[in-house]
């Protein structure tokens, strides 16, 4: 039998595909932190489709509120939805810098330069197996985004961290309900330290605390201690929802975070460190 | 020339389903759980030419929807790859003439690759997809349902002889 009848025989095309599909998914396995070539071949390839594709909805959006609403108005609006942006992130940042400088002038030399330090950016897609492990984000290594920067919400809530792949316009973001995802937290009230890892289902946990340890309240607030010296201290990531000791050595805290994952559309990228100064 | 036609209007489906799955998980990630539009795809390429075209676009779509996810690639590839054979041999076998015949048809095959793709899922992330999302069971029934009309749709076209 030649090969191109070989080929033309449904039965061996049929086994040459899955065996083909069983290699590609075995070679990936074990997972590892670093993406495949795959993985990145992939999102340089078709995160500009997303990319397009959120454009278009924007772009449908607005069309249609722009027939429902009066033309200045929602220049207007959009003028004050910007400045609502900065003007929360500021307050988020600068509540922090209140706490470690006093001075005035010092606050005011921060302020000039607050606003140079943060990256808007839209969410343009989602993790479609799970979409509370990443997102795409319409900023990439063009826009000064590298990765481990960390991403805020609308409102100052920590929603993640920036991560590989990064290409010109396009960054992936690993979201902290992500399994993946890790970050050095603090209780507001009790001041328990741990490390705050996502469940893949929309809430995170806190690891690391011990059953014998009295510390934990539901209900108290957590926000990044900064330890990790990936986020920085102060950004408010949830509140915990419920506290169990019943097996092990640790403690399991559930958290629910802040951000709405359907909320997400604009975004802020941290390009630094801004409470270390 | 029939035979050209036939794959261009594959292909043309093919980036119309890439096109759709895009512009739903940027209106709402979840929406693409619910409304697949590569299963569509391949079911409805299964049921109308059987079990290589069932085959290959299975690859194609499969590998396609694999690109919209950040992990393992060849997951969604591999459940299409063999479900999108399946069904385009059983296809050739069964009388799939009434619209009931072929939602049933394609929900069985639509669940077996849904469920291929979980198992699969489970297995190498050890997270099940069951618990996080939600629409994930309403998904047969809706692509069962698109699959249907589309076949439906493509005869009755067939029959005023405006596709091949």
């Amino acid at each position: 039998m030649s090969f191109l009848r070989l080929v033309k025989n449904k039965y061996f095309l049929a086994g040459f595909l899955f065996l083909f599909h069983l290699i590609l998914i075995s070679s990936q396995v074990p997972l590892g932190s670093r993406q495949t070539l795959l993985e990145k071949i992939g999102f340089q390839l078709f995160s500009p489709v997303q990319k397009m594709a959120a454009a278009g909805w924007n772009f449908i959006k607005s069309s249609y509120a722009e027939i429902t609403n009066l033309a200045f108005l929602r220049q207007e609006n959009q003028q004050l939805k910007k400045e609502n942006f900065f003007l929360t992130q500021e307050k988020q940042l600068l509540t922090q810098k209140l706490r470690l400088y006093r001075a005035e002038k010092e606050l005011t030399d921060n302020l000039a330069s607050l606003r140079q330090k943060i990256i808007p950016a839209s969410v343009i897609g989602f993790d479609t197996a799970n979409f509370y492990r990443t997102a795409i984000i319409n900023r990439g290594y063009e826009d000064q985004v590298v990765k481990n920067l960390p991403v805020c919400d609308k409102r100052g809530n920590l929603i993640g961290r920036t991560a590989e792949p990064v290409s010109a316009h396009e960054a992936r973001v690993v979201l902290i309900t992500s399994e993946e995802s890790g970050v050095a937290v603090i209780s507001v009230t009790d001041k328990m330290l741990g490390i705050l890892t996502g469940d893949g289902q929309g809430k995170c946990y806190i690891k690391y605390v011990m059953a014998s340890s009295n510390l934990g309240l539901q209900g108290d607030e957590i926000e990044t201690s900064g330890l990790d010296r990936v986020f920085p201290p102060g950004l408010k990531v949830g509140r915990i929802i419920s506290i169990s000791s019943e097996k092990g050595m640790f403690k399991k805290i559930l958290v629910q975070p802040y951000f709405d994952l359907r909320e997400l559309e604009l975004v802020a990228v941290l390009k630094e460190n801004l409470t270390e100064r | 020339m029939p035979r050209i036609r036939s794959w261009s209007m594959t292909i043309a489906a093919l980036l119309l389903a890439f096109l759709l799955y895009s512009l739903l998980g940027a209106i709402d990630p979840a929406l693409v759980m619910l409304i697949n539009p590569f299963a569509m795809v391949v079911f409805s390429v299964a049921i109308i030419y059987g079990e290589i075209a069932g085959l290959l676009m299975g690859t194609a779509a499969g590998l396609l929807q694999d690109a919209f996810s950040y992990g393992v690639f060849g997951l969604a590839g591999f459940s299409f790859t063999m479900s999108g054979f399946l069904a385009g041999w059983f296809s050739q076998k069964l009388n799939l003439n009434s619209f009931s015949k072929r939602f049933f048809f394609a929900f069985v095959f639509s669940l077996l690759q849904l469920s291929l793709w979980v198992i699969l899922y489970a297995l190498i992330f050890k997270k099940s997809l069951l618990y996080t999302q939600p629409f994930i069971y309403l998904q047969p029934v809706t692509t069962s349902l698109l699959v249907s009309g589309l076949v439906w749709l493509f005869r009755k076209w067939q029959l005023k002889g405006v596709v091949g």
